[in-house]
């Protein structure tokens, strides 16, 4: 008997690897998909539904993303510029990064950037639709903040919603500035 | 007869095991060195104390590899505390410095923190706190609060700027990691082993030694740091397993091989063991009778026990082989020397120590009970056999060589000595009663201690500020007090860090003014303008209870929970712990307007009992030397003229202070005097007086020199051995008696003898 439980595993587990390696495979394909030739530009709305309040809170801007830095700039309702790097997400280049957004700024410049070996160390996938993927920090400090990161568009990046543990959740949606209209 | 006594004896004997069975197991030992303070104690030091004896161990682990080895590090490490936390004793992440029950907790009082810098901006320029919370809504990060109680965001600001539980290192739960060109973990782990239990401490020990152990295979250029109390426990435990096998057997085979040699038989040494065992029995059975919770080193102290049944056994005996007369002489003396040292031992219970009370009910019974059995049984034993032909021939040489060499100056000479080395002892006296001469830690663990201390700043020194309140309110109202002048200290450079409940709460009065002005402000056309643009109603928020917040319990106590007794004090304790003091005095003259608060440290207190313990047992030796002096001059070879009396009592009291003078001055070229220097010097004291009264009594000189040469060579071996151990405390107990044993021993023979008793009869 346990000969037979132990041969239907080993045949399970056969069976399965390749599958996961093609889930991995999948993932691979859709960030190498979404990856932007760098530095690349958008314009993108955020949405944030806070717990509690009746409506939403908006906001618009753009941002440029770069291999080491995301420039975020926020142009309404209040004009602010963001700069997040590795080191966590600044308001003015040289000053000190807000407390605890390294953890932060780190998987949002991997998602931004496409960057797969950050993101298959950070994050493990959970994707159930077909045109985006969910993924949910490894990281159980992030886990206390973050519930899921998913990124959607396929090829081009179109929508990142962040789904925070607190009920809070923000939809950000991007569209990419083209060289001529930057110019314009 | 002689059957029914001892069929009597046998009875007794079996009783005394019954009753001393019986009390072992209902009676709780003591073992902190607190314990052994006089009972007046201060209340709120005990409650510490108790607070700060969790039943539980906290283990820290650093590890650093390269950078590029850190995810396999971390894989290896996850993996390992699985295997860690299965199987008992279980040991687990520290769930203490979890982060979800801190986040509820202020989210759940989202709007009654605020930050010194935010509750100023609320007053005088509440637009920017404004301006700024709405800047942080826009931004792609985490809100922490319910926004409806804390539109402000004022509470996510305090959260951000609380204190790093582990400064300079990132939670990444369950580990603290820090990267760089190297990638450093810090593990906190915790098991519920007993920290009483040895076995359960090994276990721990054992099991994380394997842990670590084999991630150092796994990975060559891994540096590694541990600390807990544990190791050092298990050390300790492991060192004196060592000291007890290497010491304790080569001592034990010395002194069996010395009892064969002279006595060629193993009568003398069944006896002892017989008297030894009887004495013991009784003296543990009184004491646990007498004592609701005696205390463990009582136990270390009372292994002088053995030293004077082997010095009366030896005398007795000895006596014995030769006869009834050589015995009828030394009854006498065995009384005096015996009642002398039990009368001593019973005025320790008149020290206000317990520690000392205990040591000398113990003594004075199983001494009671050694020399009723010495001088029972002794000439009842089947025929005591003589020692060896060479022994005895050995004592008569040397017992006419000392004849041959005094003169009618000895004696002085003796007092002079005495009063010329115990002036320099009084002159070159130094004492340190730290405490941490009772650890004895291996130097590779001490190290690795300084390099977490130094790699993180988790550690805070034993000072501690204790604040009382009767009532948690006026607890809470005096921290809150104290907690403000922390920072004017660091700044005066008075300390260095703290950490404070107060780090991480707001007292109640500053919450409900945060949230006073903020109500203020959403009565303002531009606070009311920001809530309709959130489109909610004027929050609300609620105040805090401190008692609510997880680290509430590191910080403040319940009195009546430490101690339930009906004298209990009641109230609470709040603690700050400090790191760096610079100027103690300097705080402790800042204190001085706050009479609810008291600079302690648990070390300092400590050391400063073992210091009490020193001052009354060097009290106690010098008028045990003045009781001692009174009765001999009383009762030493009553026949004699009172002059002469007091004349030969002089003389023991001067071969005493030579032998105890002699080994504190030689126990002063290794370490400053302590508490267990003098312990040993109770025995010099003690065996110094018996080998005096002997050399002094009717006692033939060379039958008393047999007995005093074999006692001061076994209780020299047995406990000079002790004088190599790694444990300082120890080694001072032991040095001082073999040195002082030794003089004794070679001093007391000059001791003038009487007509009768003189040369080599």
């Amino acid at each position: 008997m346990k000969h037979w439980l132990l041969t239907g595993l080993m045949l399970a587990a056969i069976l399965m690897s390749p599958r996961l390696a093609a889930e991995e495979t999948k993932l691979e394909a859709f960030i190498a998909a979404q990856k932007l030739e760098l530095p690349a530009q958008f314009t993108f709305t955020q949405e944030r539904h806070l717990r509690g309040l009746p409506r939403p809170l908006s906001s618009a801007g753009r941002i440029e993303i770069f291999a080491d830095q995301v420039i975020w700039v926020t142009e309404e309702p209040l004009e602010q510029s963001l700069i997040i790097t590795r080191d966590g997400i600044v308001e003015h280049r040289g000053s000190e990064p807000q407390r605890g957004s390294e953890m932060i700024a780190q998987l949002l410049l991997a998602v931004l950037q496409g960057d797969i070996e950050v993101i298959q160390e950070n994050f493990l996938d959970a994707t159930t639709a077909t045109d985006c993927i969910t993924l949910v920090p490894l990281n159980r400090a992030i886990r206390e903040f973050i519930e899921s990161i998913t990124s959607c568009g396929s090829p081009q990046l179109e929508r990142i919603e962040l789904q925070e543990q607190a009920g809070n959740s923000s939809t950000i949606r991007l569209s990419p500035i083209t060289a001529d209209a930057g110019q314009n | 007869m002689w059957k029914r006594w001892l069929s009597l004896m046998v009875i007794g004997f079996v009783a005394l095991l019954g009753l001393f069975a019986y009390q072992a197991q209902t009676t709780s030992w003591q073992s902190s060195l607190l314990d052994t303070l006089p009972a007046d104690a201060n209340p709120y030091h005990r409650a510490y104390q108790s607070s700060q004896q969790p039943n539980e161990q906290q283990i820290l682990l650093w590890l650093q590899v390269p950078a590029q080895d850190a995810e396999a590090l971390r894989e290896a490490v996850e993996s390992g505390l699985l295997e860690l936390a299965a199987g008992q004793p279980e040991i687990t992440p520290n769930s203490q410095l979890a982060l979800a029950p801190m986040l509820d907790f202020y989210r759940k009082y989202s709007g009654s923190f605020a930050t010194p810098a935010d509750r100023q901006q609320l007053r005088n320029a509440p637009q920017h706190l404004i301006n700024a919370a709405q800047r942080k809504l826009q931004q792609p990060a985490p809100v922490l609060v319910d926004i409806t109680a804390d539109p402000l965001l004022l509470t996510q600001t305090y959260v951000e700027q609380l204190p790093d539980l582990m400064p300079g290192f990132s939670f990444d739960a369950p580990f603290y990691v820090r990267e760089g060109a190297n990638y450093e973990l810090l593990v906190a782990l915790t098991s519920g082993a007993d920290a009483l239990s040895q076995s359960e401490s090994q276990q721990v020990v054992r099991k994380i030694e394997q842990f670590t152990n084999g991630l150092q295979q796994s990975f060559d250029t891994l540096e590694l740091a541990r600390s807990g109390l544990i190791f050092h426990a298990s050390a300790a435990a492991d060192q004196a397993k060592a000291e007890m096998t290497w010491f304790g057997g080569l001592s034990l085979v010395m002194v069996v091989l010395l009892f064969i040699l002279i006595f060629r038989s193993l009568q003398h040494l069944l006896f002892t063991l017989l008297v030894i065992t009887v004495a013991g029995l009784v003296g543990f059975s009184v004491v646990m009778l007498l004592f609701a919770e005696p205390h463990v080193l009582m136990l270390v102290f009372a292994t002088t026990l053995i030293g004077l049944c082997i010095d009366y056994v030896f005398h007795a005996s000895i006596a014995a082989s030769h006869g009834a007369s050589s015995w009828r002489a030394v009854v006498p003396a065995l009384w005096l020397g015996g009642l002398t040292t039990i009368v001593g031992y019973a005025l320790l219970i008149f020290l206000p120590l317990p520690l000392l009370q205990q040591l000398g009910v113990f003594m004075a019974a199983a001494l009671l009970c050694v020399l009723v059995l010495v001088i029972y049984l002794t000439p009842r034993w089947r025929s005591w056999k003589a020692p060896a032909p060479g022994w005895q021939r050995l004592h008569q040489r040397i017992a006419q060589s000392y004849s041959f060499n005094q003169s009618a100056l000895t004696p002085w000479l003796l007092v002079v000595l005495a009063v010329l080395l115990a002036t320099a002892l009084l002159y070159q006296h130094q004492s340190n009663d730290s405490v941490r001469q009772l650890a004895s830690s291996p130097a590779s663990l001490l190290e690795q201690e300084k390099l977490l201390r130094d790699k993180t700043q988790v550690y805070f020194d034993a000072d501690v500020l204790l604040i009382n309140g009767d009532n948690e309110a006026r607890l809470n109202a005096a921290y809150a007090e104290i907690a403000t002048l922390l920072p004017q200290w660091q700044q005066q450079g008075l300390i260095s860090r703290w950490q404070s409940l107060f780090d991480y709460v707001l007292p109640p009065s500053q919450q409900q003014a945060v949230i006073t002005a903020q109500h203020a402000l959403w009565q303002q056309p531009e606070g009311q303008s920001y809530l309709q643009w959130l489109g909610i109603d004027t929050p609300q928020p609620d105040i805090a209870g401190l008692a609510e917040h997880p680290l509430y319990s590191l910080f403040v106590y319940p009195m009546a929970q430490e101690q339930p007794a009906a004298d209990a004090a009641t109230g609470y304790i709040g603690v700050v712990r400090l790191a760096g003091i610079t100027d103690r005095v300097a705080l402790i003259n800042e204190l001085q307007n706050y009479p609810a608060v008291e600079l302690y440290n648990p070390l300092l207190q400590a050391s400063s009992a073992l210091g009490e313990h020193r001052q009354q047992l060097r009290i106690w030796l010098a008028g045990l030397l003045l009781i001692a002096a009174a009765l001999l001059s009383w009762r030493l070879r009553r026949s004699a003229p009172w002059p002469q009396r007091a004349f030969i009592s002089l003389q023991v009291i001067a071969v005493i202070t030579i032998a105890l003078s002699a080994a504190l001055l030689v126990a002063m070229f290794t370490q400053a005097l302590n508490v267990f220097h003098w312990v040993g010097a109770i025995l010099v004291l003690v065996l110094g007086l018996d080998y005096g009264i002997f050399c002094a009594s009717d006692v033939r000189r060379e039958h008393a020199l047999q007995a005093i040469s074999l006692s001061a060579l076994t209780t020299a071996i047995a406990f000079g051995a002790l004088s190599f151990s790694a444990t300082p405390a120890i080694a001072a107990f032991g040095s001082v008696v073999l040195v002082g044993v030794l003089v004794s021993a070679l001093i007391a023979p000059c001791i003038k003898p009487s007509q009768t008793a003189s040369g080599p009869g």
